[in-house]
């Protein structure tokens, strides 16, 4: 591959003043590295031109760490971030999303990560989510504890379902959280690599979206979140104008250690609501931030104690 | 019973179906029997 293209493009610490201690990353080509010296350009100038900045070299050093780790998958991510519009519609740039992940379906940074990763099949036919409906409100729980709520395609089409029926349901409001010590742990491991097809998966992805039920519904949709809450576990809720976190909340976007995007709606949804850096940073980093920076970010709209969670979701989606 | 946008809803005894383009209140029969809401099929995961 010709590297040149991929490398990401640093503004390394210089000796001037403030805007030339930038450090900032461009993911999509240009040179590897940049030092200005002398008169640097305004901070304007240059958080336009870039995808990321920070003041912090250690910063700047798990986003080059991340790069290195899968320069395609990034290099995709800021792509599509660059092209996503943070108001609106969001369905273009799901349909962009699900492209680009099939896309990277088919590279050779998902091939490898497949190649490498324990295998396991532990699939059962027990009911991934439980509905109880009351008249105006239904809690929707997902019914996986002892995988952390890891989202697999049946969890995917029975959540799609009791989605579906209430987004069909104006008067009804949903308060959606996870059973067990985790709201959400993400894409279940087991399953990937299973897709009948880079092309068939972004038609079920898209035929059967829940990012695009949740933001649908978006304005009548609580979620709490709690323990692990990785890539859809964070990246569905998003979509959600009400999202109350457990203060053992830990929020992250792993796949680019897959050599992937995300693939639940998360590239559209994390920028709407924390901005476009937070969502490069995350996935840049690929660790997790607890629920207080979650907090500060504006990924969740509140935090309570975790004993307090399924109370104040039910309250605020029975308001 | 509302019908909903989108919903599919088939007859038991003839397999006839229909796709509901507007929604609205009211009963759909087929057969002198209500036609019962069609959950949509098991799809593979798209990982």
């Amino acid at each position: 591959m010709a590297g040149a293209t991929l490398d990401p493009r640093l503004l390394a610490p210089g000796a001037g003043p403030s805007p030339a201690e930038l450090v900032a990353a461009d993911l999509g080509g240009g040179p590897a590295l940049l030092r200005i010296e002398g008169s640097a350009p305004s901070w304007a100038e240059l958080a336009g031109a870039f995808d990321l900045w920070t003041t912090d070299p250690a910063e700047a050093d798990r986003w080059a760490k991340g790069f290195d780790r899968a320069p395609r998958a990034a290099m995709c991510g800021a792509l599509l971030v660059r092209a996503a519009s943070v108001s609106g519609d969001p369905w273009p740039g799901l349909v962009a999303e699900s492209t680009t992940y099939s896309l990277l379906q088919a590279g050779p940074e998902f091939r490898e990560w497949l190649e490498h990763r324990p295998r396991a099949a532990r699939a059962d036919a027990r009911p991934r989510v439980r509905v109880e409906r009351d008249d105006r409100c239904w809690e929707v729980v997902l019914t996986r504890p002892d995988r952390h709520n890891a989202l697999d395609a049946r969890m995917r089409d029975e959540l799609y379902v009791a989605l579906d029926e209430a987004r069909s349901r104006p008067d009804v409001t949903v308060a959606l959280r996870g059973d067990g010590p985790s709201f959400c742990s993400g894409g279940d491991l087991d399953e990937f690599g299973t897709a009948p097809g880079p092309v068939d998966a972004h038609a079920v992805r898209l035929g059967r979206s829940l990012a695009l039920l949740v933001s649908e519904m978006r304005d009548r949709i609580v979620v709490g979140i709690h323990g692990a809450c990785l890539g859809a576990g964070i990246e569905l809720p998003a979509f959600a104008r009400r999202v109350v976190a457990a203060d053992d909340a830990r929020v992250g976007l792993p796949e680019l250690d897959l050599g992937l995007v995300p693939g639940a709606g998360g590239t559209v949804s994390i920028p709407r609501r924390a901005g476009s850096p937070a969502l490069l940073d995350l996935l840049l980093s690929g660790g997790t931030v607890d629920a207080r920076a979650a907090l500060a970010h504006g990924l969740v709209d509140e935090v309570v104690p975790g004993a307090r969670l399924r109370a104040r979701v039910l309250e605020l989606a029975r308001r | 019973m509302a019908n909903n946008l989108g919903k599919r809803y088939s007859c038991a005894e003839c397999g006839g179906q229909v796709l509901v383009t507007k929604a609205g209140d009211g009963g759909l029969e087929c057969h002198g029997q209500p036609m019962e809401i069609m959950q949509p099929k098991p799809l593979p995961s798209s990982d």
